[in-house]
């Protein structure tokens, strides 16, 4: 999501200001947060910039905080160290900053990603090129990889709750997330749309496999149902401060920060699969990319086993490709979206509808929660 | 020996800086209001008729009028407390009101957020006391909580100076003359003390518009104040033309504010504090 470079910021805001109370604050944390304070409202256009593609070397941008670090570590050194080939990180691979870059012709990254949908949209007005699928494998999870993007690892939508306050049993699906008699407290959705239109049709009582195309309308109405209960979280990092600190008492929040509050809580706060909302980002490559065909191989290379089940295991999302899933370690299974337990009680956000609706969807439910 | 002319050339860069990066941006802005997506008063149709265009602005001026009466009031007081105090009594307050100041608007958020949580250390003791829990983070309270903590020392600065220009012995003459504090305090300080008020009430009013950072995150994702809405329209929804009739509309309130207050005060005194 294009947001996602704001919430990128909040989100080390809310992580540090989280660090300060436990008092490990440092200087360097203060002054990126005063940074951060100063840069939050400009945006577009800033940020990144430094690497520069030139032949023989790759380009990946990510999102990145965590993942810069960890795609690095798996995606990165490894490949270099085979084949020679030097890979570099950048991050924040907007919409509006992808298209300028091409529409420039002054390309800087090889490799993005992006949500499956943002690929299939920019894919269709010329931006990205169609990924070479005699070198890429599209063996992939049904309805994850798309002519212009390759699917890179898939994550849901679940619900998190806080287990100390319903002594009596567990929410389990989405209408019991909006029956605020038999569940009490303050729920969160995602202030930024996705998750929260398929979580209400589910509520509503529309069968899995109907919810698409999404009635907009009947969704919105069903969240103002209960929107005088909701905080709308902004950043994973606030989804998981709003649970942690007990200001709500189930959410709406992506698996890999419920993993995570499921670990520093012992288990307090928990998550389950049931109902769960997947969706999948992609790799997408510029048209005009710098390295040319060199992305290919690398892009292959991110779909090896191992490289899958590492992205798994340090951020939480889900592997692609069905080898992979298939050789999740036990330990990891409860975790893995993806894994063929958790997946058959899950949906999966159409990425069709998305790439064509999300503007507008998005314009209506921030109306929504304004009005 | 006339030297405005000189003087006038010295500033002139300045006045042409100004301009350049200043002007000429904020014209691009209005007239992205009237152009985008197609040419003509569309956008602002479409802004007078948006109901939830209606509520932002309604949240908006609900929540700076109240914050600004607060920070006013709080403001006034600690003006006067000031005024009264020792030396060293000063020097403390001092210390107090400028330190929150000059700390970043995020810590202070998020300070208040740890605070007045739901589970934070005040409602913490309130349970413990037998009262109920109040929620005061996530809702409008929270964000006038925190703006009205930003916004006090803006308007106490601005009312002190005032203040201090008053001429004690007029408040000798009155109680010289037989008017009881009370008396002296409503018929000769009070009325004293309203261009400093009335200044600060338009300083703080004008910040109090524009802001951003503190509805966002204490306003729990549902008070929408019109900075955030803008930002969202623009950066995320890609619907310019709405998000600069926003913010062409919240300039002409800010200019109409201070130009209503010019009337009444001399400008001077808000901006040479």
């Amino acid at each position: 999501m294009r947001m996602r470079r704001f919430q990128a910021l909040r989100g080390q805001q809310l992580d540090i200001a989280g660090k300060m109370l436990s008092n490990e604050q440092t200087r360097r944390d203060f002054l990126r947060l005063c940074a951060a304070a100063g840069v939050a409202p400009t945006l577009l256009g800033l940020g990144g910039g430094k690497a520069t593609a030139q032949a023989k070397e790759i380009v990946v941008s990510n999102w990145g905080g965590d993942s810069s670090k960890v795609h690095e570590k798996i995606f990165g050194v490894p490949y270099t160290e085979k084949t020679g080939i030097p890979v570099h990180f950048d991050s924040s691979p907007l919409e509006g900053r992808i298209k300028a870059m091409v529409d420039a012709k002054n390309v800087i990254w090889d490799v993005m990603d992006v949500d499956n949908f943002s690929s299939i949209k920019l894919g269709r007005e010329g931006y990205l090129r169609p990924i070479d699928y005699s070198i890429v494998s599209r063996d992939t999870i049904p309805g994850t990889s798309f002519e212009h993007g390759v699917a890179a690892y898939v994550m849901s939508y679940v619900i998190a709750y806080d287990k100390s306050k319903f002594p009596d049993g567990a929410p389990q699906t989405w209408a019991d997330f909006w029956d605020l008699e038999r569940f009490p407290g303050k729920r969160s959705l995602y202030k930024w749309l996705t998750g929260a239109l398929d979580a209400a049709l589910l509520a509503d009582g529309v069968a899995k496999d109907q919810i698409y195309p999404i009635d907009l309308q009947r969704a919105l109405d069903k969240i103002k149902q209960i929107k005088e209960h909701v905080v709308f979280w902004d950043s994973g990092a606030e989804s998981q401060q709003l649970l942690r600190s007990g200001d709500v008492t189930m959410a709406c929040i992506w698996n890999s920060r419920a993993h995570m509050l499921e670990n520093e809580t012992d288990g307090r706060i928990t998550f389950h699969w049931n109902e769960a909302i997947a969706y999948g980002d992609a790799w997408s490559v510029p048209k005009d990319n710098p390295a040319g065909d060199l992305v290919w191989p690398f892009i292959a290379s991110m779909q090896e086993v191992d490289k899958q089940l590492g992205l798994l295991a340090e951020l939480g999302a889900g592997p692609v490709t069905v080898a992979a899933s298939e050789k999740t370690p036990p330990e990891l299974q409860r975790i893995n979206p993806a894994h063929p337990e958790n997946w058959k009680l899950q949906t999966l956000m159409d990425a069709q509808w998305w790439s064509e609706n999300y503007d507008q969807a998005l314009a209506a439910y921030t109306d929504m929660i304004a009005g | 020996m006339n030297d405005q002319p000189r003087l006038m050339a010295l500033v002139a860069p300045m006045f042409v800086l100004l301009g350049l990066v200043y002007l000429v941006p904020l014209f691009g802005v209005l007239l992205i209001s009237v152009t985008e997506p197609q040419l003509g008063l569309g956008n602002y149709a479409q802004v007078l008729q948006s109901s939830a265009v209606a509520k932002v602005a309604l949240t908006t001026l609900r929540i700076c009028g109240i914050t600004t009466i607060l920070s006013v009031v709080i403001g006034y007081i600690l003006a006067y407390v000031y005024i009264a105090a020792s030396p060293g009594m000063r020097r403390m307050m001092m210390l107090f009101i400028l330190v929150p100041l000059w700390t970043s608007v995020l810590i202070r958020t998020f300070a208040w957020l740890m605070i007045l949580g739901d589970n934070g250390p005040v409602n913490g003791v309130m349970q413990s006391m037998g009262f109920e829990r109040l929620a005061m983070m996530h809702n409008e309270l929270g964000v006038v909580i925190g703006m009205t903590h930003y916004l006090v020392p803006y308007a106490m600065l601005t009312i002190l100076a005032g203040m201090a220009g008053i001429d004690e012995r007029l408040i000798m003459a009155s109680r010289g003359l037989g008017a009881g504090p009370v008396l002296t305090f409503l018929k000769v300080y009070f009325p004293l003390t309203l261009p400093g008020v009335f200044a600060g009430t338009v300083l703080v009013l004008v910040l109090a518009l524009g802001f951003y950072v503190t509805p966002i995150i204490l306003g729990g994702g549902r008070v929408v104040m019109i900075g955030e809405y803008i930002s969202t329209q623009i950066l995320l929804i890609s619907r310019w033309g709405v998000g600069s009739v926003l913010a062409t509309l919240l300039m002409l309130l800010v200019l109409l504010t201070i130009a209503l207050a010019a009337r009444a005060v001399d400008l001077r005194r808000i901006f040479t504090v």
